[in-house]
């Protein structure tokens, strides 16, 4: 048992794709609990029971269409008009406007190549310094991953209703959950950024009146799509699934046909490219399905839960030992990866804990964020070392600032439940 | 290596990549519309059609499998990799062809058991909603995973070729 753990980390270690070490796992605990393999195939086809899970790819392919065209041009626009012109108001522009983004996009690392490409050379035109710039975008490209309707929140929602927990978690309440902590997050930042450049002369653009009404209406197309989305989610007037095919046609219509931003060509191209990050989240997502199902048959969660309990017996000792596990997590596995695999093992032990499943939800996806940028092999400080052609330590120390701010953040949704809880 | 394949060869494989990325792109145009169908069904028209919520779930299921094919040929599968960049460069194709045979033989024994689960859910005769027989939504499973299969084995025979030319560049 040990040896096979050791085998199959090897493995990932080496670059065999997750799916394949999962299915691999699964099916050999399966051949030696004498279940016939066909389960492999049963479990996957639960894919196609779950209704939620048509959010997925319709968000992504959306997410990935507003990347393409012209939409974070007009974004940043926009946002520097109405708050360019306050102090360190590009750097606040950035935040927000990745923020929005990331929710849209799913955390794909998408914002910092689409968004990260057009802050970076005017924030430092505007004469922030080069280590905070970077520190900044990098950042950035995984705010908002707590606000709807991103795809990680969706996902976290999606295995939860999988397992038997007795509470139901729905999509809604992980999005109405994800509000206060994600804006503190963006806050804390806010606050940092007009901290770190006090002293420092920039030049300051005074607010103007017409650039905004030009703004405005250049973005025309693109405004009625958080209130729309992001209301209707809100409010409850929409289920999550209606929402995503709203903003999925909507971006499509504007995108292709009344700006003609995409081409005819284009546009399978992107459907292609999007599709193929669907294709790998709901892969690994079927795997670990019937991994999961195995480990629950072995009775795993209720193990991990009686070990933890023999060492643990207070829920502030767990809650830290969590948050210290899933940094370590964050920094090594992908944030879809790390959801369909960890959740359904912890997720019955924190319950035992008594934290509330939506809480645990927030608290997984907070860590995951940093996660994003945290040495050794945060996606994101790859994904900018790439862009602006910067070394990764570069990055490592740029980032470092931004990481104890987050993880400040991290600690109060952690050891604050009603943060998280308090409007549900 | 492409370029180097004989020319029946090279031309099947684009041919098979167009006819996934077809399906692919053409799979998320009917979900799009689905979805949005079902929307303007229930608002307008006050009803929605169950078999439309079943189809467009299905359909999640064979744009996920296909998707997954796609980035098989890409190799785009989700991975973390963290040792092999560390290697020596003789060693990290070794690696990697090994990597990618271990990937293929799970496929296909996932694409074995899809089979016989496929050949069940024939025999038994079951439909998934209005005429169509359950057997032909879950023929997506074994046909995606052989095609996995089947791109990781190329991508192995690709880096036996490329470790052969560490030695021999000409």
């Amino acid at each position: 048992m040990i040896l096979l753990g050791v085998l199959l980390i090897a493995l990932v270690l080496f670059g065999a794709p997750l799916f394949a070490v999962i299915a691999a796992g699964a099916m050999v605990g399966f051949y030696s609990a004498e279940i016939p393999l066909m389960v492999m195939a049963t479990e996957l086809y639960r894919l196609a029971e779950m209704p939620v899970l048509v959010a997925i790819p319709l968000f992504t392919f959306a997410g990935y269409l507003l990347g393409e065209g012209g939409a974070p041009r007009r974004l940043v626009r926009l946002t520097d008009a109405m708050i360019g012109w306050l102090p360190a108001g590009l750097a606040i522009v950035s935040l927000i406007v990745c923020a929005l983004f990331t929710a849209f996009t799913g955390a794909s690392g998408v914002t910092i190549i689409a968004i990260g490409a057009l802050l970076y050379p005017a924030l430092r035109q505007a004469g922030y310094r080069e280590n905070f710039n970077l520190g900044l975008i990098t950042t950035s490209g995984s705010l908002g991953l707590l606000f709807a309707p991103s795809i990680p929140l969706i996902l976290y929602g999606v295995v939860a209703q999988q397992m038997e927990i007795g509470r139901s978690v729905s999509i809604n309440s992980m999005f109405i959950a994800g509000i206060l902590p994600g804006l503190l997050m963006l806050v804390l930042l806010i606050a940092w950024s007009f901290w770190e450049n006090r002293h420092r002369q920039q030049q300051v653009t005074p607010f103007d009146g017409r650039e905004l009404l030009a703004a405005l209406r250049e973005s025309i197309w693109e405004l009625p799509l958080p209130v729309v989305v992001l209301g209707g989610i809100y409010s409850g007037l929409i289920a999550v699934s209606e929402a995503a095919a709203v903003t999925a046609l909507y971006v499509l219509a504007v995108e292709v046909f009344i700006r003609k931003e995409i081409g005819w060509r284009r546009l399978p191209q992107v459907m292609r490219e999007s599709m193929i990050l669907v294709g790998g989240i709901l892969i690994i997502l079927g795997m670990s399905m019937a991994s999961t199902n195995y480990l629950i048959d072995a009775e795993m969660p209720s193990r991990i839960f009686d070990f933890i309990r023999e060492h643990v017996d207070s829920k502030l000792t767990f809650l830290i030992l969590l948050n210290i596990f899933l940094l370590g997590l964050g920094a090594i596995l992908d944030i879809f990866s790390a959801l369909v695999l960890v959740v359904p093992l912890i997720l019955p032990v924190a319950i035992g804990f008594g934290i509330h499943p939506v809480h645990l939800g927030i608290i997984f996806l907070a860590n995951m964020q940093i996660g994003y940028f945290t040495p050794p092999v945060g996606m994101n400080l790859f994904i900018a070392s790439f862009r602006f052609d910067k070394s990764v330590a570069q990055l490592y120390r740029a980032t470092l600032p931004f990481f104890f701010i987050l993880l400040f953040a991290v600690l109060v949704i952690t050891y604050w439940p009603a943060l998280s809880l308090v409007f549900l | 290596m492409s370029e180097n394949l004989p020319q029946p060869i090279a031309r099947t494989l684009r041919a098979l990549a167009i006819i996934e990325d077809g399906l692919l792109v053409g799979l998320l145009v009917l979900l799009i519309v689905m979805a949005g169908g079902q929307i303007i069904m229930r608002n307008v028209f006050g009803t929605g059609f169950m078999d439309m919520d079943s189809l467009s779930r299905l359909l999640v299921l064979w744009l996920g499998m296909f998707g997954a094919v796609v980035a098989s040929r890409k190799k785009k599968q989700i991975k973390v990799d963290v040792l092999s960049p560390r290697l020596p460069r003789r060693v990290r194709a070794i690696v990697a062809v090994i990597m990618d045979l271990f990937t293929a033989c799970i496929s296909m024994a996932v694409a074995y058991y899809s089979f016989s689960f496929m050949q069940i859910e024939f025999e038994s005769g079951g439909m998934v909603f209005a005429s169509v027989p359950a057997w032909t939504a879950a023929l997506i499973l074994p046909l995606a995973f052989g095609l996995i299969a089947f791109h990781y084995l190329l991508h192995a025979v690709a880096g036996c070729y490329q470790y052969c030319l560490i030695d021999n560049p000409s």
